[in-house]
């Protein structure tokens, strides 16, 4: 197969495609395509962005699709350094060479995904349907998207547009093992204006997913020390009801100069109900099935998530502005029974606990502001949260938070050699002001006030910056390097945090103390292409002076369900490793990608590892793809994966044994008459051999709780387009 | 040249991956709990008195520094284990016992005594948990020993059912959905009441009914009869209170198929 090696700014989702006849011109704009694709070969491994110097990964709606897993986090992780941390099935958020959470953003329009992500068990709103194709950005992009993208970003790519006047999309999924059942309707409408001047389209997607109590190959659990059977391995009040809807409306105007308009409106809603094993002191009759698999019974966390964004873009001369408004409201309410112990919260009720946030966010940016041979971008952003609290137990108070940041970025290419220069500044600043709380609990029968959390302020300012090059020193050799000065502000769980985490199974303290997490990272990139093979490498090297992580404290929780106490702590911190991954065309229809990816840190205050840190991972996967006729297409594909053991731990941290794991998947696609309609039917399925092993990055891995077992998901899906 | 060059620069820009650093010692060693001694014996089951004082003796040693002892008592009737034993539930226990408590240590050993005093309106079987942390953060094993508290106190209830039956639950078929109890009970200080109540699997009440005892030390209720309303789960109490406020109790499920 050849491999086309060249500049594909078209590689928009066909956005050229369809508006070709009427805003040719404007349209290879880089502010609509923030990162143009050096495309090297069809397969992930050989896309990245020639003009910047961070590594990114572009995964098309192909590869996500026929990557599907039971959640967003873990269709990712058939990347290179990229995992997903568990909480059960279907709940999980993505890990970025070990990082997660507070140092991995997910941005939708230049917007940051804001919810509860602090907890480590709080999985990402966002389903997989409405969700066209992602961009993984690795490393430190904290210039672009602020001190919470130090580990990298996930970039939610705008569905692709419509090649005729309409489409519709109809997906029906059906899995065993947790008996999860999902429906998803789609359909996007596009209008032209007179003379091609402005193009604009409304999508609408929804979808209902619904799951039941899953299944395990366990026989029994532990947790706070006790041992309790599960009967048939199945995990009581696991179900999980979920819904979800994206709407938008986009206007593309490019009569004489290029204007952007949308606004987008995304819903997620999760009711999930939880192992009542987990909640409180563990007791026989809470973990004993009640007969219904389907029912969310008590405990649960029901999670809503709205994001409103209106974002406009427009050119004028050579100079683009970009605007970005968002409202995003996060609700999630734990429900459960009042615990029994020696401490007992007095309030009636069973809201356990209530997490209201409610989150405001601006950006601004002028760019292509040219200076000689120079390209510049300046930017403004900022951020306003509101978060309260409800329920008899405690986690993070009421707060507020104000954040703003300014950068500038910068861009220059090459003299000697084909690439660019980049590099920029950015100051940010950001302030809490938390309220105190007072709660009346009982000590042992003689009421008790007790003071999780005194009102306080706190700010925090620091300058970040960063250059690198991105350099095609031959046709079939592209570098990248990128070093960089980190910032990141601490969050309000990692200065507030004080209670019993049902999530992680601990007793989690923040630190009021706790100061900006300042870091130097380095990363490294090239890629070798070949006739019919590309190769790529991706080493990185981080040093951090004050790393915040939870770390295990010699003091027990005074709490009745509460072990070992866990505070958040500022150590240093080196972190190195990289990616390594080699993809071959065999045939035309046939080719193979195989991957290692490894990650070693070092805490040099307890010259101990970090906890949670990725084993070492081999990745081996062949797809095959038989084309029968112009209607017909067959593809095949699967993917081994083995993990090392994980010895190397943390203190207290468990470690893991070895394990392989095959992955597998086939799908059919039929082609109506005219390409108006298609339809594909899919099947997919992970861990095949059915193996039992111990994930450890999976928060049920403390519970002495195996992985899920062989999942197979069955799949039909039908598309329909209008007149071109 | 031009090759090695490239070559050079790829295994350069790996190598500058590696982290070489000289780990000094670090203290991950656990420290542990050698010995649980309850009244002065050592051993996973113990029997202890209701109304008594229990003496523990903890022995504990760490390589470096030891940290925090933690104790806690907890009811073990409800089937959880601690990595061992059966965790099979026979009858609830009577009454409530929980403690809790956490000391500081310090030193390479340390023994802790302390005193617990049983209360004295329980029965039933109940946990001692020991968990121990070093100045490192490092936590011990833990160990667990068997409290089964003996309460002769309590009134001793007899119960004697028709139809009779050894298995858990009893069975009973829906053709005749009918139970009959018959109930003695004994107390040195004389019975003053019986209480009989049977719910169904969602808690709502099918059958109650009250006795007065009359402070008789030895009390028979005669022939009670329930007969239940549908195929089911159902649970069966049988409560009796002493004249000094003392209670016991009986449970037994029954399931009408």
């Amino acid at each position: 197969m050849k491999k086309i090696l060249g500049i594909c700014c078209s590689l928009w989702w066909g956005q050229l495609d369809a508006q070709n006849s009427d805003t040719t011109g404007v349209l290879d704009s880089d502010s609509l395509h923030p990162l143009e694709h050096l495309v090297i070969s069809d397969s992930w491994i050989g896309t990245t962005d020639r003009k910047s110097s961070i590594d990114v990964t572009l995964i098309n709606p192909e590869d996500w699709r026929s990557n599907r897993a039971l959640s967003f986090a873990q269709s990712l992780t058939f990347l290179p350094g990229v995992s997903a941390q568990n909480t059960g099935v279907g709940i999980a958020r993505p890990v970025i060479r070990g990082m997660s959470g507070q140092r991995i953003v997910v941005i939708e329009r230049n917007v940051k995904q804001e919810g509860q992500q602090w907890g480590s068990d709080h999985g990402l709103e966002l389903d997989m349907f409405t969700v066209d194709a992602v961009e993984v950005l690795k490393g430190a992009v904290g210039l672009m998207y602020g001190g919470d993208a130090i580990g990298g970003a996930i970039r939610i790519l705008s569905p692709r547009w419509s090649t005729g006047k309409w489409d519709s999309r109809l997906q029906v999924l059906g899995s065993d093992n947790n008996q999860e059942r999902s429906i998803g309707f789609s359909h996007q409408q596009k209008w032209k204006g007179k003379k091609g001047g402005y193009v604009q389209r409304v999508f609408v997607a929804i979808q209902t997913k619904k799951s039941s109590d899953y299944r395990l190959p366990a026989d029994s659990f532990t947790y706070l020390n006790r041992t309790l059977p599960l009967n048939q391995g199945v995990l009581n009040n696991t179900a999980i009801d979920e819904q979800s809807a994206l709407c938008l409306w986009e206007m593309i105007h490019g009569y004489r100069q290029l204007h952007h308009l949308t606004f987008q409106y995304r819903w997620f809603d999760q009711n999930s109900g939880l192992f009542p094993g987990l909640v409180g002191i563990p007791t026989l009759a809470s973990v004993t099935s009640d007969g219904n698999f389907r029912n969310i019974g008590m405990p649960n966390a029901h999670v809503n998530h709205h994001k409103w964004i209106l974002q406009a873009e427009g050119r004028w001369g050579n100079v683009s502005h970009a605007l970005e408004l968002a409202l995003q409201i996060n609700n999630r309410i734990e429900k459960s029974i009042p615990h029994q112990g020696p401490y007992q919260i007095l309030d009636g009720g069973d809201e356990a606990l209530s997490l209201d946030l409610r989150d405001v966010q601006g950006r601004y940016t002028v760019s292509h502001i040219h200076w000689e041979a120079s390209q510049f971008e300046v930017g403004t952003s900022f951020q306003k949260q509101w978060n309260s609290r409800g329920g008899f137990e405690f986690l993070i108070p009421d707060f507020q938070k104000n954040a703003t940041g300014t950068w500038v970025i910068w861009n220059r290419p090459l003299i000697k050699h084909s690439g660019q220069w980049n590099g920029g500044m950015r100051w940010d600043y950001a302030s809490y002001q938390m309220k105190g709380l007072s709660q009346w609990i009982s000590n042992n029968g003689a009421d008790m006030l007790w003071q999780p959390a005194i009102g306080v302020n706190k700010m925090f300012q620091g300058i970040s910056g960063s250059v690198g090059q991105s350099i095609s020193t031959s046709n079939d050799w592209h570098w990248k390097w990128h070093v960089g000065r980190t910032l990141r502000v601490p969050q309000a769980s990692e200065l507030f945090v004080n209670g019993v985490h049902h999530g992680t199974f601990r007793h989690e303290q923040g630190d009021q103390n706790l100061t900006t997490e300042r870091g130097w990272q380095w990363d490294g990139m090239a890629i070798k292409t070949h006739q019919d093979w590309v190769m790529k490498c991706s080493p990185f090297v981080q040093y951090y002076n004050s790393y915040i992580y939870l770390s295990p404290q010699a003091t027990f929780s005074y709490l009745p369900d509460g072990g070992q106490l866990y505070a958040y702590v500022q150590h240093p911190v080196w972190m190195a490793g990289g990616e390594c991954s080699l993809d071959k065309h065999w045939l035309p229809q046939l080719h193979s990608d195989v991957s290692v990816e490894y990650i070693y840190n070092y805490n040099t205050a307890t010259t101990l590892p970090l906890p949670f840190t990725p084993p070492l991972q081999l990745k081996w996967g062949s797809t095959y793809t038989h084309q029968w006729s112009s209607r017909w297409e067959w593809n095949c594909q699967f993917q081994v994966r083995y993990v090392a053991a994980k010895n190397r731990v943390d203190r207290n941290e468990q470690s893991t044994t070895d394990y392989s794991l095959l992955h597998g998947g086939m799908s059919l696609e039929y082609h109506g008459k005219d390409e108006r309609w298609s339809c594909l039917w899919t099947l997919n399925a992970r861990n095949l051999t059915n193996v039992k092993y111990m994930n450890n990055l999976s928060n049920y891995r403390v519970l002495q709780l195996p992985e899920q077992g062989r999942w197979i998901q069955i799949g039909i899906e039908f598309k329909w387009h209008g007149q071109k | 040249m031009k090759n090695a060059k490239k070559w050079g620069r790829l295994v350069l820009m790996a190598g500058s991956g590696l982290v070489y650093g000289c780990q000094p010692e670090t203290d991950t060693t656990r420290p542990e709990i050698t010995s649980v001694t309850v009244d002065g014996l050592i051993g996973e089951n113990h029997l202890v008195h209701a109304g008594e004082a229990m003496q523990v003796s903890l022995d504990l040693r760490d390589n470096e520094n030891l940290r925090q002892v933690k104790i806690n008592v907890h009811p073990a009737d409800d089937g959880h284990t601690h990595g061992s034993g059966s965790g099979a539930v026979t009858q609830p226990n009577v009454g409530t016992w929980t403690y809790s408590n956490i000391i500081d240590l310090e030193g390479t050993h340390a023994i802790t005594q302390l005193s617990l005093n049983v209360p004295v309106n329980i029965a039933g079987e109940w946990h001692l948990e020991v968990m121990a942390i070093d100045a490192s953060g490092n936590e011990a094993i833990e160990k667990v020993v068997n409290l089964e508290v003996d309460n002769p106190a309590l009134p001793v209830i007899s119960v004697i059912t028709n139809p009779t039956s050894n298995t858990e639950p009893l069975m009973i078929l829906a053709s005749n959905p009918v139970l009959s109890l018959n109930v003695a009970v004994t107390d040195a200080s004389g019975v003053d009441s019986l209480f009989v109540q049977t719910t169904n699997a969602v808690d709502e009440v099918v059958f109650s009914q009250s006795l007065d005892a009359t402070d008789a030390v030895e009390f028979t209720s005669g022939n009670i009869e329930m007969t239940f309303p549908s195929v089911g789960l159902y649970n069966v109490q049988v409560r009796a209170l002493d004249v000094n406020g003392f209670e016991n109790l009986w449970v037994r499920q029954v399931e009408v198929q």
